[in-house]
C-alpha cells in the first residue's frame, strides 16, 4: 500500500513516525519486473510522455544514481522503447543480444530516417525531456550527422525499392548536407522508380517549355523514354522560400540530384557535341513546342548554340498549314513576309512560314523570335523566298502578268540591293 | 526544278542554277513559262524559238535591268536568226508561213548583218 499523492508535500519525517517507510529497491525489482512480464505492462502500454512516465523517469534516474548493483540491474531490464514497433530492449552494450548502440531519432530537432538501420528510441518518449533523460542516462545517444549520412548511402545501395527516400532527402537537406558529397550516390524518388542523378532528371511541372509538359507522361510512357519526373510531392516536401544556410529546398534538389526543369540544348555524342536526347525527342514528338523551348530558354541555350548550330538548321519544324520544313528553310510570320505574298497573289502555304504559338509576329515579339537567324531563318523575302513564289505561280491557273511582274519587280529590287553589296 | 540557296546569294550568282535549270520566265503571249536560255530581250517579231521580252517588260527599268543585266538576256542576234531558220525548216509548218517568214527573215538578216565577218559567217 502506498500513501496517497496528496502526501507528496507532507513533512516526510511525520510520515515516517506514522511508519510509513521507505521501499527498497530489493522490493522494487520484482514489481519492475512483475510488471515487464504482464500483458498489460504499464511500462509498455502508458503513454510515454505522460505524467505517469515521467514519474517513472524519475524512478530510474533515482536508480541509476543509487549504490551497489542497483544500476546494472536497471540497465538490464528493458525499458527503452525503440521506433519500431512493439520492440523494447535494454541500455545499449549491456550484453548477449542487446543493442551495441541506440540512438536518439533526431538531430537537434530533425527527425533521422527510421528506415535505415539505425536502432532508434521512440519518438513520443525522446520528446519529453524527463524520459529522454532518464535513456540518455540508460546510453542512448545522438548520432552523428556522419553516421547517419553513411547509413543512408548504405540502405540506398541496398534495397532502394521499400525505403522512405523523400525522409532522407528531407533529413539531408535539413541538417546542411553538402549536395556534392551525396550526388554520387542519393536516389530520388521518380516516375520510373527511385533514380540516382543524371542528365535526364527532371521535376514537375506545369509551366508549357518545361519537360514535364514538353514530354508529358502519357507520352514518356507510350514511347519508353527513360527521362525521369520527380513527382510535386517531393518538392513541397519543404517550404519554397525556406533556407538551410545559403540554399533553398530547389536549390539543394538540383545540386544533389541533378534534376533541372527543361532539356539541355546538348550533349556529347560519339561524333561529338550533338542535340540532347530529349530535346531530339520534343522534336519528333511534340514538334510544335520546340521552337517555343528554344526561345523560352534561350539565355541559357544561346551559349552552345554555335556548337549545334548545323543540327539545329536541320530540325523538321511545323509552318503554317500543317507542312513542316527544315528550320533553316523557313521564314518567320512578320509583316514582310505575309504581305509579300499577300501581294503576290499566292497561297500562304506555298512559303515555309513558321507556325509559332505567336501567330504573326510584330516588331517587339519579332525581337524575341530574332535568335532563329542563326540558323537560316528569314525574317524578310529572300531568293529562296521568291523561288518558291515562282514555283507556286508556275502552277497557278489563271495567272495574269501584272502577278510575273510583281514578282520580278521584287526579285529585282533583291538584286539590286545584293549586287550592290557585292560590289562593295 | 528545286534549289537551295544560301541566305545572301544574289541572282547574280544564282543565275545559271537557278533561271536556266527550270522555267521560270513568264510569257503572257503564250501564257506559259519558258527558260532563260530560251528568251532574248529585244528582237523580230518573228521569232517563235525564242520569247521575245522587251514588248511585255520595258516599261519598268526595275525589270529590263532585273532581265538584262541580272539575268543577262541578250538581245537577239544573226545567229538567232539562224537558229530560227533551222528550226522553221525542220517544223512542219504550212509553206506560205514559211514563205513569209522567210522574207522577214532574210530582210532582218540583210538590215542587222553590218560587217564583212557577219556575211561570212551568214554563208
Amino acid at each position: 500500500m502506498y500513501p496517497a499523492p496528496e502526501y507528496a508535500d507532507f513533512d516526510k519525517q511525520l510520515l515516517e513516525d506514522l511508519g510509513v517507510q521507505k521501499m527498497t529497491w530489493k522490493e522494487i525489482f520484482p514489481r519492475l519486473q512483475a510488471d515487464l512480464l504482464s500483458r498489460s505492462s504499464r511500462i509498455h502500454t502508458r503513454k510515454r510522455d505522460s505524467p505517469w512516465y515521467e514519474a517513472f523517469a524519475d524512478l530510474g534516474l533515482s536508480a541509476l544514481k543509487a549504490t551497489s548493483n542497483t544500476p546494472v540491474m536497471f540497465r538490464k531490464q528493458s525499458l527503452i522503447c525503440l521506433s519500431k514497433v512493439s520492440q523494447w530492449t535494454g541500455a545499449p552494450g549491456m550484453g548477449f543480444g542487446g543493442q551495441k548502440n541506440i540512438y536518439f531519432p533526431t538531430t537537434g530537432t530533425v527527425s533521422v530516417p527510421d528506415d535505415i538501420g539505425l536502432p532508434l528510441a521512440d519518438r513520443t518518449a525522446s520528446a519529453n525531456p524527463k524520459v529522454r533523460e532518464l535513456y540518455a542516462a540508460l546510453g542512448v545517444e545522438e548520432c552523428s550527422k556522419g553516421t547517419i549520412y553513411a547509413a543512408i548511402e548504405a540502405a540506398q545501395a541496398s534495397d532502394s525499392a521499400s525505403l522512405n527516400l523523400n525522409s532522407h532527402l528531407q533529413y539531408l537537406f535539413q541538417t546542411d548536407c553538402e549536395p556534392s558529397e551525396v550526388k554520387p550516390w542519393l536516389l530520388v524518388p521518380t516516375d520510373r522508380g527511385p533514380k540516382g542523378s543524371g542528365r535526364r532528371l527532371y521535376f514537375a511541372s506545369h509551366a508549357a517549355y518545361h519537360l514535364d509538359q514538353l514530354l508529358p507522361r502519357d507520352i514518356r510512357h507510350d514511347n519508353n523514354l527513360a527521362c525521369s519526373v520527380i513527382p510535386e510531392e517531393v518538392l513541397k516536401l519543404e517550404p519554397l522560400n525556406l533556407r538551410i544556410d545559403k540554399r533553398t529546398w530547389l536549390t539543394w534538389l538540383k545540386e544533389a540530384t541533378g534534376a533541372r526543369y527543361h532539356p539541355q540544348l546538348t550533349r556529347k555524342g560519339y561524333s561529338g557535341t550533338e542535340l540532347s536526347t530529349d530535346l531530339c525527342k520534343v522534336v519528333e514528338l511534340y514538334p510544335s513546342k520546340f521552337l517555343g523551348t528554344l526561345k523560352a530558354h534561350w539565355s541559357e541555350y544561346r551559349h552552345k548554340a554555335s556548337q549545334v548550330r548545323d543540327l539545329l538548321k536541320e530540325c523538321r519544324v511545323p509552318c503554317m498549314f500543317g507542312k513542316s520544313h527544315f528550320l533553316h528553310a523557313t521564314y518567320l510570320p512578320t509583316s514582310q513576309i505575309l504581305d509579300k505574298i499577300d501581294e503576290l497573289g499566292i497561297d500562304v502555304s506555298a512559303i515555309a512560314v513558321l507556325d509559332l504559338p505567336d501567330g504573326q509576329i510584330d516588331e517587339d515579339q519579332y525581337r524575341e523570335w530574332r535568335f532563329l537567324e542563326d540558323f537560316g531563318v528569314c525574317a524578310k523575302p529572300d531568293l529562296q523566298f521568291y523561288k518558291s513564289a515562282l514555283e507556286e505561280l508556275y502552277y497557278m491557273d489563271g495567272l495574269n502578268i501584272a502577278q510575273a511582274k510583281r514578282a520580278y519587280r521584287s526579285m529585282a529590287l533583291l538584286a539590286t540591293i545584293g549586287d550592290q553589296e557585292d560590289l562593295r | 526544278m528545286s534549289q537551295s540557296f544560301k541566305s545572301g546569294d544574289t541572282l547574280l550568282t544564282a543565275n545559271s542554277d537557278f533561271f536556266l535549270d527550270g522555267d521560270f520566265i513568264y510569257d503572257p503571249e503564250d501564257c506559259d513559262w519558258v527558260n532563260a536560255a530560251d528568251c532574248v530581250w529585244k528582237g523580230p517579231d518573228f521569232l517563235s524559238c525564242r520569247t521575245v521580252l522587251k514588248p511585255f517588260y520595258a516599261e519598268e527599268d526595275h525589270l529590263k535591268s532585273f532581265f538584262t543585266a541580272t539575268l543577262k538576256i541578250g538581245n537577239a542576234t544573226l545567229e538567232t536568226i539562224i537558229k530560227e531558220l533551222r528550226f522553221r525548216r525542220d517544223s512542219d509548218q504550212k509553206a506560205d508561213g514559211q514563205l513569209e517568214f522567210c522574207g522577214k527573215a532574210y530582210a532582218y538578216l540583210e538590215s542587222n548583218a553590218h560587217s564583212d565577218e557577219a556575211w561570212m559567217n551568214l554563208r
